[in-house]
């Protein structure tokens, strides 16, 4: 997608009186007025505009002065939330930042991460030949030796390399359920990060390589915790020609399924109080592409009911929740480029379970585990973060 | 401009503010030279100079913000305040270039006295940011502006800011108890919240509404009210303008205070009625609402309908109202159509414009005020252009009431020029408000737009609010060239 394709929302986006301004993330933390949403698309605009009425110097040079700009956003859409017009400011932003890409502008570390994805097949830059070193072999080497089972799970880069026991949890999960699962070998980064950054053309490359691993296995249903690899396998995948075999489901998904059948027990009880934090990907989606696909397939509710379905668990509602969460800065691109501003995103989501009076974050990505739990040992606080199928495993 | 390098600016602020909070970056020189009025945006479009400030920076504490301006004033160097950029009257464009103090990381809610029910918050907070807390821990500020998603706390004081339950809640100027002011000079000065006193004039209200120009706000201690126990909405249609007035003034003034009141003119409750629901209607709309004890809720709005219902009003019912609560801001969202008056380009790249007089009237002038504006704009402008303009009542007073009259101008031809039409529509405009006891503005404040008008508003007033500006920022660098007190 580039901002030709994005004209109309663009300009719509840029002409508007603010009025996602005070609820964009990023900008409410970082504060400089290039972060506001208006200013992104203003500045876009300005590229289309010049792009139509070419004068003497080339749109290209605004696309320079708007690669830093377009890189203060989580992308987490709290924008499209709150807009009237349901405007997707995401793809927008999506859209400048594969323009800055392809005209060579961008910053060192979306150009990093492009170095890292295409050495090391994920976005971190982990070695790939150790991606599930850090995974208990003994559960991994049961789900690698098992032929022609119709499950798979997805592991997913941040879970392989920095949040195993997600996958531990998973496995005994499935386990204790008698579904025998299989793995994707072959796995790769799903891509969306790259995509999100501009980088399409490594994103394709991903896509590709994992369409065909995941069709080569046969699967029924393939089981995603990731969200980004979930909203990536579902939707990304077909939108860009990939399309994917096995039906694509959420691990909260499954999770729920499972007990719903009663083929999931659960047996001994925790005594917690826990509020769920929305991760974006499930909880205010946006297609690649039409925006008027958007909030269609948010998933809310699973979570929820899988969480309500443990047994002393109880479970206290965020103030912002469901499309109107507020997103926590585990996003990598501003990890990398604005670790301080993720803090404080991060942080505005701790102090809401503070208010909550919950003593722990229950999350359905590893990606917001990995950093709300350091946005936690950062601020010295006395919260645990722990993933759906964590909790879960606590009880069998 | 100062005397000093840009270089020295810079190190400065740096040793003020610390590094991370001076920006100086091109992209945010050019953000900070937008607001919600469409000319320097235009004019950055068109890649025409447009007024920038020399330096960006993000003050913390009152402290930072007292030595900015301190320096400022030593050096001579203009300071324009930037809240969250949303004025429509050009208010904090850094004409002059300088300082632009942007207040966006004040933003602490200090505290929240919930007995006294205030609530002391820094300037930079915004106000949904502001409410939500409040409304998390039970309260409200009662202050629910349409610029509600893009205004800052001091940003609205600044401007003399009204919200859509002003008409029970009261304006912003009615809200404010106490502030602490960084002054021209950099002093600090600091007024005690106290909800009312006899000690000399109140210096609350000497800076509220001051646009930046009598110092710069880093404080404030404000009313806030328990969430109402109950919100009740209804909607009524009047067989004209005249009954629906007469209804809400009556309502108004036996002392039923409503919080929303919103009375549309014959053309806007048409096309209400068609766009929103479908229907053919006539007749001028009311929507009202109060908030309260459910006792005291039922017995207004019980004594509010039969003085609706002497005047003809049928009652349309709750969810009419209701609906448009929950869509308040709708309007205010741009859309494929709506663009276009967003985009009044110069040049003639663009065949549209828009804006909105706000003006507060006595109630016996009121009706006449508004038909002569909607007579002199059709006459001036209809004519040559496609041109409309119409109007709603939503904020009522004892003695009066304020009416918002948007205008709209399409097909204009390719050689116009905008600036020049533009400016041509206010100054047709305003004065009729003047001329029918009214004010210049109501709540967006007069900014750069409005300020010439200002001198013909009171008698002698402007010049007093000249002598103080003299006096206390002799060297005029506080925003200048704002409320028509005269440029750099």
């Amino acid at each position: 997608m580039h901002i030709d394709e994005r004209a109309d929302e663009i300009k719509i986006c840029a002409y508007c009186p603010l009025m996602c301004k005070n609820v964009d993330a990023f900008h409410r933390h970082d504060g400089t007025e290039t972060s506001a949403p208006h200013i992104r698309n203003m500045m876009l605009q300005k590229i289309l505009q010049e792009k139509e009425n070419p004068k003497d110097h080339p749109p290209e040079t605004h696309l320079e002065e708007a690669a830093e700009v377009l890189y203060k956003t989580t992308l987490g859409g709290e924008s499209t939330a709150w807009c009237g017009e349901s405007m997707d400011i995401r793809a927008n932003m999506i859209a400048g930042r594969t323009d800055v890409v392809e005209h060579g502008y961008a910053p060192p570390a979306v150009e990093d991460v492009r170095h890292r994805s295409q050495r090391e097949h994920n976005a971190y830059g982990e070695p790939h030949n150790q991606r599930f070193a850090n995974i208990d072999s003994t559960v991994l080497n049961r789900f690698q030796d098992r032929t022609a089972p119709s499950v798979g799970l997805w592991i997913g880069c941040t879970t392989a390399y920095y949040e195993p026991e997600i996958f531990e949890s998973l496995a005994a999960i499935l386990d204790a359920s008698d579904v025998a699962a299989g793995i994707v070998e072959e796995e790769r980064c799903c891509g969306l990060p790259q995509y999100k950054l501009g980088l399409r053309d490594t994103a394709l490359d991903l896509m590709e390589h994992n369409a065909n691993a995941i069709n080569n296995r046969g699967f029924e249903t393939l089981v995603v915790d990731c969200p980004e690899c979930y909203r990536a396998l579902n939707d990304y995948y077909p939108h860009f020609g990939h399309d994917i075999s096995p039906e694509i489901v959420h691990s909260s998904q499954f999770i729920q399924t499972l007990l719903e059948e009663g083929t999931l027990e659960l047996n001994s009880t925790v005594s917690e109080t826990v509020s769920y934090h929305d991760p974006y990907e499930l909880s205010r989606h946006t297609a690649p592409i039409d925006r008027n696909e958007y909030d269609t397939s948010d998933i809310h509710e699973p979570p929820r009911e899988v969480l309500d379905s443990i047994p002393g668990l109880h479970r206290e509602e965020l103030r912002h929740n469901r499309n109107k969460a507020f997103s926590c800065g585990g996003d990598i691109g501003v990890r990398k480029m604005h670790p301080d501003v993720a803090q404080k995103v991060g942080q505005t989501v701790l102090d809401e379970v503070v208010t909550a009076g919950a003593d722990t974050v229950a999350v359905a990505s590893p990606e917001c585990k990995r950093h709300l739990s350091e946005t936690i040992t950062e601020n010295d606080l006395n919260l645990e973060v722990a993933s759906i199928p964590e909790l879960v495993a606590r009880t069998l | 401009m100062s005397r000093i390098s840009q270089s020295l600016l810079y190190e400065e602020l740096r040793s003020i503010v610390g590094e991370e909070n001076v920006v100086e970056s091109e992209q945010e020189q050019v953000a900070h030279s937008m607001n919600c009025n469409w000319y320097t945006r235009q004019l950055w479009m068109d890649d025409e100079a447009i007024p920038v400030p020399a330096v960006g920076v993000y003050p913390h504490t009152t402290e930072h913000v007292s030595q900015i301006v301190a320096f400022a004033h030593r050096e001579g160097i203009p300071v324009t305040p930037f809240g969250m950029g949303s004025s429509g009257m050009g208010g904090n464009v850094p004409e002059y270039g300088g300082i632009l103090v942007d207040l966006k990381r004040m933003k602490d809610i200090v505290d929240v006295n919930e007995e006294s029910l205030t609530a002391t918050v820094q300037p930079g907070i915004g106000n949904w940011e502001y409410e939500d807390y409040l409304n998390e821990r039970g309260f409200t500020s009662g202050h629910l502006p349409a610029s509600h998603y893009s205004a800052t706390v001091g940003g609205m004081l600044a401007l003399r800011s009204a919200g859509r339950l002003s008409t029970a809640y009261g304006k912003i100027e009615d809200m404010i108890l106490g502030m602490e002011v960084v002054l021209p000079t950099g002093e600090v000065v600091k007024t005690k919240p106290v909800p009312a006193h006899a000690a000399g004039p109140d210096l609350d209200q000497l800076f509220v509404g001051s646009e930046g120009a009598f110092g710069i706000i880093t404080e404030a201690t404000l009313k806030i009210h328990h969430f109402p126990d109950e919100r009740r909405f209804r909607a009524i249609l009047f067989p004209d303008f005249e009954s629906g007035y007469t209804a809400m003034r009556k309502i108004v003034q036996k002392g039923l205070t409503p919080a929303l009141a919103r009375l549309y003119n014959e053309e806007e409750t048409a096309r209400t009625f068609k766009e929103t629901w479908g229907v053919e209607k006539e007749g001028a709309y009311v929507i009202l609402s109060w908030d309260g004890p459910e006792p005291v809720v039922d017995a207004k709005e019980r004594s509010a309908l039969e003085i609706c219902t002497a005047e003809g009003g049928e009652d349309m019912g709750a969810d009419r109202g209701r609906e448009w609560w929950e869509n308040k801001y709708a309007d205010y969202y741009p859309n494929e159509d709506s663009v276009q008056n967003y985009q009044a380009l110069r040049g003639g790249h663009s065949d549209g414009m828009a804006g909105t007089v706000t003006t507060s009237v006595p109630y016996d002038k009121a009706e006449e005020a508004y038909q002569a504006m909607e007579t002199a704009f059709e006459e001036k402008f209809g004519d040559e252009y496609t041109a409309w303009i119409h109007a709603h009542f939503s904020h009522w007073y004892n003695s009066g009431t304020m009416f918002y009259s948007r205008w709209h101008i399409r097909d204009i031809p390719a050689d116009t020029d905008m600036l020049k039409l533009y400016n041509e529509v206010w100054s047709t405009l305003v004065p009729i408000s003047l001329e029918y006891d009214g004010v210049v503005d109501h709540h967006h404040g007069t900014g750069r737009l409005l300020g010439r008008f200002l001198r013909k508003q009171d008698e002698g007033s402007h010049d007093v609010l000249a002598n103080i500006k003299e006096s206390i920022d002799p060297k005029n660098i506080m925003n200048p060239g704002v409320m028509g007190l005269g440029g750099h």
